[in-house]
This record gives structure tokens, sequence and C-alpha cells, in this order.
């Protein structure tokens, strides 16, 4: 497993960065061989995938070609989208996400889909020679983040997940721990929801404009709700891991980021006991302990062997961070900006695959350990649970005929 | 299920009193099955909650584990409805073994329930479950064979390969290419013959299935070190009449497969026209490993177009390898700008100590594109002997590039650099004495600090002044220790020259301890009018509100006009930290005389929430000179005080909307009158009891304990009218109970009803909620989620006369709160309601 280095100011300032780590781009996407403009998709437009839509619009290297959704309203609100941007009517509408991919001028696509979704059309067009931008929480399972990486690796795509909050909002954390502003750090505490759980809502007369079986698609059948296309699935198990894997890839995607464990995993996870583990708790090979709930802060608290943030005093809080350097997205607007010129460059992002099914990962080892109520052994190497079998059926659940991975 | 068939089961284990503990919890699940059996969507899922969570735990105990298997078999046996087979299906995936296997196995063929076979099948261990899969493999067709093919991937059945080889020709594509699918993931020798030989006239889709399982196989040979199987794939897809991705599949598994000797591929295609095959090649140049790869890849860049090139120097950067420096230093002088950016760029990983040079004379001569990027790789450059040349050139060579590594200097932190810096600091060219000055800033600790100011005393020119006060602003910003940077500061004071005090001075306000307060008070007595102007406008920034009262005096008494203002604004800012800010701005707007500083008493008073405070600013409402000022104030304290009296609130928010003439400000007050008029009808008046929790129980054993709340009989519940946590729609139950997590409110309250109606409950909660109407379970949802207002709506009948409302609301941790309201069905407004907390 990969090692944490403790990175101090000073190591900081004098080593400079990790060779591998690139440095801000500031040259203009022009220079990278191409007025070939990005030809994109977006799978999946409620809410969410509508949001994620929004910003590819801004990006000029980017024509959106294509829009699909199973409710129909959704899509057509996603094409009027596209065309007020482009003043015409070029943007084509789908219901099913294999004609979309199926497309040979179609570059890359954007997936806002309900996360039970995310890997399946992710592997589909990466299989297809695309690149892939998947909203977070980017899997459903452990399994289906390894499957989603080796895919990404066996076409050499860009595969970028979509947490923008782990630099975006959390990169004052990120410059004062690997700035050594609390020493060596010890201890996180993540705030986010909990786990997700069975779905017994009542059942509900489909729409016509709703294609249910689509939705409900590798997920276990169950009659129609609206609450579940309204963004309401969340809660339930079948489509999604709860707060856990929600706000949780954005607070433990920020946390592993800071501590540098974002390439690994915990090596142990212990449910609430109410006795010595009051919150779930991971512990990492190198002794650090990161919690879920708790701390003093908002979203984040560390604690390490010289103070903790955010400092408890109201001056400190604004605290300026360490100027140092921390290689975050290249490009030009946020995270998307960053999936824009990987794309162009064929370099791997800053929430490449790999380390978004990571942080992933990390969540769904906290659900399983909530759902079966003991404590897991991780290797984070092999991503194997040690000496559980039952608790080693929940990094997979078989989907519904005709989906699979691959 | 019949109990008598349990019971044979349940006997046996009621022995000891151990033994009787675990019947009991046995027969609690032969109970709870009972009831699952007849599940369907829509009807009291509080039995399968039950259920999944004894199923939970006896899966867990070697000596209940095969006898609540059983009990599940038989319930599944029993189970009348699609649904609660689903579930029975889901509890085997967690407690199945092989003994449910033959249970599971004959819904494999079942249209509605393959899935959820499969389901916990194709989880279960033991081989008997892949046997089973596998038999079902022939017994099925269409999508059902298409699951069972997926599951016996997944498993890698290695057995079942011929008879899945077999389906690769299918007439149904669809389980032809889930044959293709499988024989990737099962892989191996065998698996790659029979893909091979469908791939010749395979469909579109059917070949890309084909394609990616021999890719999967080629993988997998490759883990078990059969290289060789592995490159004879690859080279296959790397070839020009293959699509492009699969070109570049083939050529990345060259270079996995064959490591530096793919070097002369990758060469080769990044001088391919095609851009699509360049740009993925160059992808690839970070994969090998190997010294020569850097020099091999470096030496091809003069003969590359400049945009290829501008990839291969990003690339060069990635690799970190010094081995490039001289390449990509050549390219750093290229005719191309996007060349020379991407060179400068890389420099910052691959260069050395003369790149270091280079660097900082491009950041003091090139363009600002150019510029920028020069300075961030030279901050960036790790090499050893980096910080050594950066310090012996400091006070040498070209002003512009000295300035340049002053610059990179402090931004990289060489503390060991203070005396060449100090010396810069009182150099002849201005630049170069300045950029010194903000280093000595970036670089000095607090016991350094009394030299900087020192040195600040006796400044070459007196416009250095300013740089030396930020140089100490920054240094202060490192110390945490408030007196520590006073100290030196206050020892200046005492003989610095009359021209450096008032920077002293303003200094003193930074720290603002005790004793700095006083040497401020005493400057405002000093002779020289630019000190007492400094200690005027020190003590009118103050970070806290001390000299409030002095400030105060000042703005009555002072008879110079600046001073007068700088005092009144100070205090208006003092007032907004005080406990009790209207009368000190009542205060103020009696001192203000300018429009300017009523406006700015005005803008403070929007942050009070007070009655007094929007009597005040509403007084200025019909002033043409200020009422866009007292408009916005007021619409700011109505937002706050309608918390408490809505009534108040409303009443200045509509004076506002009749009477400003700013549009944005009247849409302001609508927008908050709107937000009031949407949350109307949030029941407020609740009795409450609480909390309830369990040592060692977490948030879902709460929600399903019953609680003495929640039996009929119980005796000494103490029911409380909620006061606390109140809110305009919503009920914060922290603040009634306090921040516990893992616990459960009760809340009671009753509606009147002019007859028997059908009405729609609104509920929203953090987090889990569950309703009793008249006595009867209406709702229960365990989730864990931020309140927001109609998060469960539920159609429930409202009886003629009083209806008794009771819920219970469940912390898991975080926030806890919950809002309800009573719609018509079709969400309208339902007249003639009527609650109270009874």
């Amino acid at each position: 497993m990969t090692k944490r280095r403790y990175i101090t100011r000073r190591d900081f300032l004098w080593k400079g960065v990790s060779a591998t780590l690139a440095a801000p781009l500031v040259i203009n996407s022009r220079a990278f061989g191409a007025n070939h403009r990005i030809t994109l998709a977006g799978i999946g437009m409620g809410g969410q995938g509508r949001g994620d839509l929004g910003a590819c619009l801004g990006f000029s290297e980017v024509q959106v070609v294509a829009v699909c959704d199973v409710v129909s309203s959704h899509c057509n609100t996603a094409k009027a989208m596209v065309d007020r941007r482009y003043g015409n009517g070029d943007c084509k509408a789908y219901n099913d996400f294999r004609d979309v991919i199926a497309r040979d001028d179609i570059d890359a696509v954007l997936i806002g889909t309900p996360d039970h979704w995310h890997a399946i059309i992710a592997i589909e067009a990466l299989t297809h020679g695309k690149d892939v931008y998947c909203e977070k929480p980017e899997t459903l399972t452990v399994r289906e983040g390894r499957a989603m990486v080796e895919t990404a690796r066996r076409y050499g795509r860009v595969f970028s997940g979509g947490s923008q909050r782990v630099w975006g909002d959390y990169n004052w954390f990120h410059r004062m721990v690997r700035g050594g502003a609390i020493g060596e750090a010890r201890q996180a505490w993540v705030n986010v929801g909990g786990p997700s759980g069975p779905c017994y809502l009542p059942p509900v007369p489909t729409p016509a404009e709703v294609d249910w079986d689509l939705w409900l698609g590798p997920a276990p059948w169950r009659p129609f709700h609206p609450t579940l296309i309204r963004g309401g699935f969340r809660p339930y198990r079948d489509y999604s891991g709860g707060g856990m894997t929600d706000w949780g890839c954005h607070g433990f995607g920020g946390a592993l980021f800071t501590l540098g464990l974002h390439e690994t995993g915990p090596v142990e996870i212990i449910p609430p006991d109410g006795n010595d583990h009051p919150r779930l708790t991971y512990v990492f090979a190198n002794g650090v302990r990161v919690y879920h709930g708790g701390g003093w802060g908002g979203i984040l608290s560390f604690r390490g062997t010289e103070g903790e943030i955010p400092r408890r005093d109201k001056e400190s809080k604004r605290e300026t961070p360490p100027d140092i350097y921390i290689p975050n997205y290249r490009g030009r607007g946020g995270i998307f900006g960053d999936f824009v010129h990987c794309v162009q460059t064929r370099e791997r992002p800053f929430r490449d695959i790999e380390i978004a099914h990571r942080t992933a990962t990390h969540c769904h080892l906290g659900n399983i350990a909530y759902w079966l109520k003991r404590p897991l052994r991780w290797d984070p190497v092999k991503e194997e649970i040690i000496g559980d079998t039952e608790a080693s059926r929940w990094l997979d659940r078989p989907k519904r005929e005709p989906w699979c991975l691959s | 299920m019949k109990l008598w068939i349990a019971m044979p089961l349940i006997a046996m284990l009621t022995v000891t009193s151990a033994a009787a503990a675990e019947s009991e919890m046995l027969e609690q699940l032969d109970q709870a099955l009972k009831e699952v059996v007849t599940f369907e969507y829509g009807k009291d899922s509080g039995p399968l909650v039950r259920v999944e969570q004894m199923v939970v735990e006896l899966a867990t105990d070697a000596s209940l584990r095969e006898a609540a298997e059983q009990l599940i078999i038989q319930a599944l046996g029993s189970a009348s409805t699609r649904d609660a087979k689903s579930f029975l299906c889901r509890q085997l995936r967690t407690i199945g073994t092989a003994l449910c296997v033959p249970h599971l196995e004959k819904l494999l063929t079942d249209p509605q329930l393959s899935h959820m076979a499969r389901y916990a099948l194709g989880r279960i261990e033991d081989p008997a479950a892949v046997a089973a899969l596998h038999r079902a493999l022939n017994k099925t067709s269409g999508k059902l064979q298409v699951g069972i093919i997926n599951s016996l991937a997944n498993r890698r059945c290695r057995k079942a390969m011929p008879d899945i080889a077999n389906l690769l020709r299918s007439s149904d594509s669809s389980v032809a290419e889930a044959s293709a699918r499988a024989l990737g993931r099962i892989g191996g020798t065998e698996a790659v013959k029979a893909l091979q030989a469908a791939r010749h006239g395979a469909s579109k889709s059917l070949g890309l299935r084909i394609d990616n399982a021999l890719l999967i196989c080629a993988e997998q040979f490759l883990a078990d070190r059969r290289t060789n199987e592995a490159t004879r794939i690859y080279a296959k897809f790397y070839s020009p009449e293959q699509p492009m991705h699969l070109r570049l599949a083939g050529l990345r598994g060259l270079v996995v497969a064959q490591g530096p000797e793919a070097i002369p591929a990758i060469i080769q295609a990044i001088k391919d026209p095609d851009l699509k095959l360049r740009k993925g090649a160059i992808g690839f140049m970070t994969m090998v490993e190997a010294k020569d790869a850097t020099k091999a890849f470096a030496t091809i860049l003069p003969s590359l177009p400049p945009d290829a090139q501008v990839l291969v120097l990003r690339a060069l950067g990635s690799r970190g390898d010094t081995a490039a420096a001289r390449a990509v230093t050549a390219a750093a002088r290229s005719e191309h700008e996007s060349v020379r950016l991407a060179a400068l760029e890389a420099l910052g990983s691959v260069g050395n100590a003369t790149a270091a040079l280079l660097l900082a004379q491009t950041a003091a001569t090139a363009s600002d594109s150019e510029k920028k990027v020069a300075r961030a790789s030279l901050e960036r450059l790790s090499n050893e002997d980096v910080n050594a040349i950066l310090i012996l050139s400091i006070n040498s060579g070209d002003d512009r590039t000295r300035v340049e590594i002053i610059r990179a200097v402090a931004a990289r932190g060489v503390t060991q650099t203070a005396g060449e810096l100090l010396k810069a600091a009182g150099d002849d060219n201005e630049s170069v004495r300045r950029e010194a000055i903000r280093a000595l800033g970036v670089l000095v600790d607090v016991s350094e600090l009394d030299t900087l100011v020192e040195l600040a005393m006796k400044p070459k020119d007196l416009k250095d002044l300013a740089a030396f006060e930020q140089a100490t602003e920054a240094v202060f910003r490192r110390v945490r220790s408030k007196s520590l940077q006073a100290a030196p500061v206050l020892a200046a004071l005492a003989t610095a020259p009359t021209d450096v005090k008032p920077m002293l001075v303003r200094l003193l306000g930074r720290p603002a301890t005790p004793e700095a307060l006083e040497a401020v008070r005493a400057a405002l007595k000093d002779p020289n009018a630019e000190v007492r102007d400094a200690a005027v406008r020190t003590l009118s920034d103050w970070p806290d509100a001390t000299p409030a009262e002095e400030l105060l005096a000042l703005a009555r008494t002072s008879t110079n006009r600046t001073h007068k203002v700088l005092a009144l604004r100070g205090y208006v800012r003092m007032a907004g930290m005080s406990k009790d800010p209207t009368a000190m701005y009542v205060r103020a707007m009696e001192l203000a005389e300018r429009p300017d500083d009523k406006k700015l008493v005005l803008g403070g008073l929007g942050s009070a929430d007070s009655a007094q405070a929007l009597e005040l600013v509403e007084r200025y409402l019909k002033d043409n000179q200020l009422q866009a000022e007292a408009a916005l104030a007021t619409v700011q304290i109505a937002n706050r005080l309608r918390q408490n009296d809505a009534t108040r609130a409303k009443t200045a928010l509509k004076n506002v909307v009749a009477t400003t003439k700013d549009a944005g400000i009247r849409q302001q007050a609508q927008d908050v009158i709107n937000e009031m008029e949407q949350y109307e009808g949030y029941i407020l008046v609740w009795l409450a009891t609480g909390p309830y929790a369990e040592k060692g129980k977490e948030s879902r054993a709460i929600f399903n304990t019953k609680f003495p709340p929640e039996k009929p009989d119980a005796e000494g519940v103490k029911w409380e009218r909620l006061t606390r946590g109140v809110g305009s729609w919503d009920i914060n139950l922290e603040a009634a109970f306090g921040g516990k997590d893992h616990c459960a409110a009760y809340l009671r309250t009753r509606i009147w009803s002019p007859a028997q109606q059908d009405v729609r409950l609104e509920l929203g909660s953090d987090d889990a909620v569950k309703a009793w109407l008249n006595g009867k379970l209406v709702h229960t949802n365990y989730t864990n989620r931020s309140l927001g207002p109609r998060q469960d709506l539920m159609n429930v009948k409202l009886q003629k006369g009083w209806n008794g409302l009771c819920l219970k609301v469940v912390d898991h941790e975080g926030g806890w709160a919950f809002c309800c309201r009573v719609r018509r069905p079709d969400g309208g407004v339902l007249e003639a309601l009527k609650v109270e907390a009874k």
C-alpha cells in the first residue's frame, strides 16, 4: 500500500513537488493541436446532471451534441439548454444511453445518472473509446470501482470523477495540514450523512413520461415511486450509499487527500459500539484515524501532533494558509476544466477514477460496517475484506438482467 | 409460515438459559417472517426491518445461523407475493449457505425472481451455488439466460466455459454478447481460441464485446506472466486497420507487456500524422520507467510539430527525469510561444541549477505569460543545488533578474538567506530593495522581528516604509502571540524618528494588546499631526470594541472634521460587535451630521434584531436622501425579527413595499413576505418528550425500539410544551433537547377538522421519522438526511373533530429537526383546521 509521507512546509518548499505531479497549466488549449472541439454527450439529465451540463456549456473547447435521460421531461429540458446556448436545434435527445454511446462522433460523456447506473454506463462508454466525466459517488459497490479503473486503463481513456469540493472547497485544509500547521496529522473527523438502507416506498402508477424499467436498470425490481426520480433515491441501498457516499465522497475525499491517503485505504473499519468507538472509525496502516461524524468544524476537522484545525478561536479560523503549491486542477475552470484539459493532453485528471474509486470504497466500507454492525479488516492492496466472507458479499451485487459490468 | 414447521427447530435449542434466549430470538424471527410472507410494497414494512436486523445478527452466530436460514427458506416456500420472495432472497444473500441453494435454484427460471435468486446465489461462496447457476444455463433463454451467464462470469466458472462458448453463436444477440463478455472474464487459452474463432463475421456489437474480452484475456495473461500470449493479442489490435480506440488499447498493452522494448513503437506513434494516435501515445510516455526512455523521448522533440512538442514536453515534465533537462532547456528557446511555455513549465520538474538562472532571467524579461510560468517553475525546482545558486545570485548581476531571484527565495522558503536579503534591503535599486523587504516579511521568524523593525527605523528611502509595514504585518500573521508581536514595535516607538512613528502606531493596531492601546492613546496627544492622525485611524480600526467610548468622545469633541468622521465610523463598526448594538446606534445617529454618516449608521442597524432598531430605521423611510438605506435595514431587521414577532415584521415589510422607490429592495421585502407566507400552515405547537436513547444502540435500533410513548399503557411519560427550537416552519430538536446523537424524541399535537376528509400530511425530518394519526401508524421512514420541507408526503384521512397526531423523530448524527403540516391532497391550503398542543 501507499505509505503516508508527511510533508512539512519546508519539505514542500525545498524539495518541490513530486515529479509525477504536474504544475498548474497556463498554456492555452489551442496549443494542444487542434481546432477540434470535444464532442460530448450528457447522460442522466436530472437536476445534478443538468447542473453539470451547464458547466460544460461554458467551455468553448466543448460541443455538446446529445443528451439522454429515461425521463423525457429531463431530456427535453436539457436539450433546450443546449440549443439555447448554441442558438440552433442540433442537440439530439435520447432515451437509451446505448444509442448515445454507439455514436462514433462523440468523444466524451458526462454521466449524471443516479449512482446505480454509473459503472455500467461509464464502462460501456470507455469500451467504445470515449472519455468519461462521472458525477460522484462514482460507484455503488467496490467491485464496480475496480472494473471502472481497469477499463479506463485498458483503453487509455481519461476518466474524471466528479467531486468538485475535494479541492474547490477544502483546499484551505490541504494547505494548512500539508503546510505543517498542525504538525503530523493523526486524526480527522468527517461530518456527512449516514448509510443508506432498504427502500419500502409505496407503489405509485408510473407516469407515461418515465421509462421505469430503464431507470431501475441493474437494480432489483420494485414499483415506481416519484421520489426516486426526483433526486430522492439517495437514502436507498439499491441505488446509493446514502449520505456516506453522497457528501462522503466530498468529505472523505477531502480528508484523505489532505492526509495523503487518497490512493490507499484503511486497514480496519470499526462501527460505533457505544464504548471505545462512539463513531465509525477508520484505522490506517500508519495509525492515522478517520472518524465519521463529530469534530468541531463544519464538514472537516483535523488534529495533529502540534494542534488542530479549524482553530477553536474565532480569529484563527480565518488563518491564512501557508503559501505552498499542491498539485490540483489543470486547465481553466475547476474540475470540469481539468477534465477538458486532460482530454486534450491525455494526462490524468485530478480526480482520476483510481482516486475517486478509492474514496468511494472508503465510504462503501463504512456502510458495510454500519449495515453488519461489526468491525471489518481490509486489505487495501488486494481490495479484499479479510476473514469475513459474509461481509465480502457486500463488495459486489449481481445486477438485474441483462445488465452487467464490462 | 405455519408455526408448527418451525417448532422442531426451535425445540432443539431450548435447553439452557442461553439457549432460551436463542430460542426467543428464533421465535421472534419466525413471528416476523409470518408477517413478511404476504408483504407487498405499500404495506407495513416494520416486519421486514425487524427481519433484516435479526438476520444480520443471526448470520454471525454459528449456533443459530442454520436454524435461521431454515426459517427463511421455509418462509420463501410459503411466501405468496413477489415482493416477499424478493425480500427473502435478499436475506439469503446475507445468511445463505449451501442449504438454501436448491430453493433458490428453483427461482432461476422464474422471470420475476430470477434476478433475486442470482442476487443471493451470485454471492454465496459454496460451489453448490455456482453449480446451480450452471445447471440453469440451458434451462433459460433470452434475458434470464443473459443473467445466468453474467453470474457465471462473475464467479469465473471455468466448468461452464464450453457451454458458454457454444452460446457465442446464439441467434439471440444479447446472449452471444453476454457469452463473449463471460469468456473474457473467465479467460485462458481456450477462451481466447473461442473468441477469436467467433470474431470473424461477428456483428459490430458482438465484435466489440469480443475485442474487449480478448483484451481482458490479455490482461489475465500478463498477470499470470504469460507475456508472449498477451503480446500476440495486443499486437493484433495495434494494427492500422483497427479502429483508433482499439489501436490505442493495443499500443498501451504492448507498453505494459514489453516495457522499454515498446519505446520505438511509442515514438513511431508520436510521429504519426493521426492526432488521436499521437496524443494517445504521448499519454503512454510516462508508463515506461527506464532512464533510456527519457533520452529517447527527448531526442525526438525537435523533429515534432509544435503541438506534439507541447504534449511531449508536458509528458517529460511528468516523468520528472533530469535526463531531459538539456532538451527541455533547448525547447525553452523555441520560436513557438506554446512550446516555450510548455518547456518552461517542464523545467520546473526536470531542471537543475542552470535552469534556475534561465528561469529567473526569463521571469525578468519575457512576456507576461512566460514570466508567470517561469516563476512557478522556479518555485518548484527541486534540485539540491538550486537554493545555493539562488542565494549566491541575490546580490550580483542584472537588477531585474535579482528581483526574480529574491522573489523565488521567498517563495521557496530559503530561510538561511537572511544576511543576503538584509544587504539587498539597503540596495541602491528601488525594485531590488522593495522585493528584499517583502522577502524578509516572508522569511524572518519572531526571533528576527526586532531586526526587521530596526531596519525600518533607518529606511534608505521614506517610501520604503510602506513595504516595511507590510513585511512586519506578514511576520505578525505567523506569530500567534500578540505580546511577541507588539514588543519590538513598542520598544522602537520610544526612540523612533518622527517620520517612522505613524507606521509604528498603525502596526500596534494589529496585536491590539492593552500596552499597544495605551501607546496609541498616548499618540493621540503627540505634537506631530501625522502621528495623531495615525493614532485616530488606528483606534477607529481597533479589532475589538475597547476604545468605543473614546471614539464616541472624539466624534463629539474633535475639532478635526476628518477625525470626527473617522471616530464615528469606528464607533458604528464597534456597535456591530456589541451585545446591545441598538443603544450604540441610537447614540451614533444623534451625532451623525452628514447624510453619508447617517447611511453608515443605518447600514449598521440592519444587523440588529430588535423592535427598537426597527422603529429607528422606519423613521427614515420617508427621508428622500436616506430612504434606500433605511428600507434595506428595515428588510434585514424584519427578516430576523419574524422569528419572534411575525406580525410586526410583516407590517414593516409591507410598509417598505408600499413606500420604497428602489425596485430591488422592494423585491427583497416582497421575497421575505412570500417566504413567510410560503411556510404558513406549518404546525409549530407541540408537546414533546425525550430524548430517548439506549447505550450502545445506534439510530436504526432506536428507530425500532418502542419507548414508553409508543406504549398505550405506559406511565410516567412527561410531555411538555415545546418552546425552544421553534422556527418559522421547522422545529430544531437540538435546541430543545441538546446536541445528542442516536436518540429519539416524540412529539404530539391535535388537529381539529370540520368534517371527515382526505388530507395530505407533509413531513420533513432530520433524520428518521414515524407518524401515528389517531393511534395508527401512517408513516415510517428510516433515513439519514438534512431537513427540508415536504420530504415525505402521505395521504391520510382526518376524522371530524379532534385528531391526535404523534411523531417520532430519530437523530442519527449531526442535526435533529422536523417540520409538519397538513394540506389538501392536491397540496392546497386547508381552511378551518385548528391545531392545539394538548
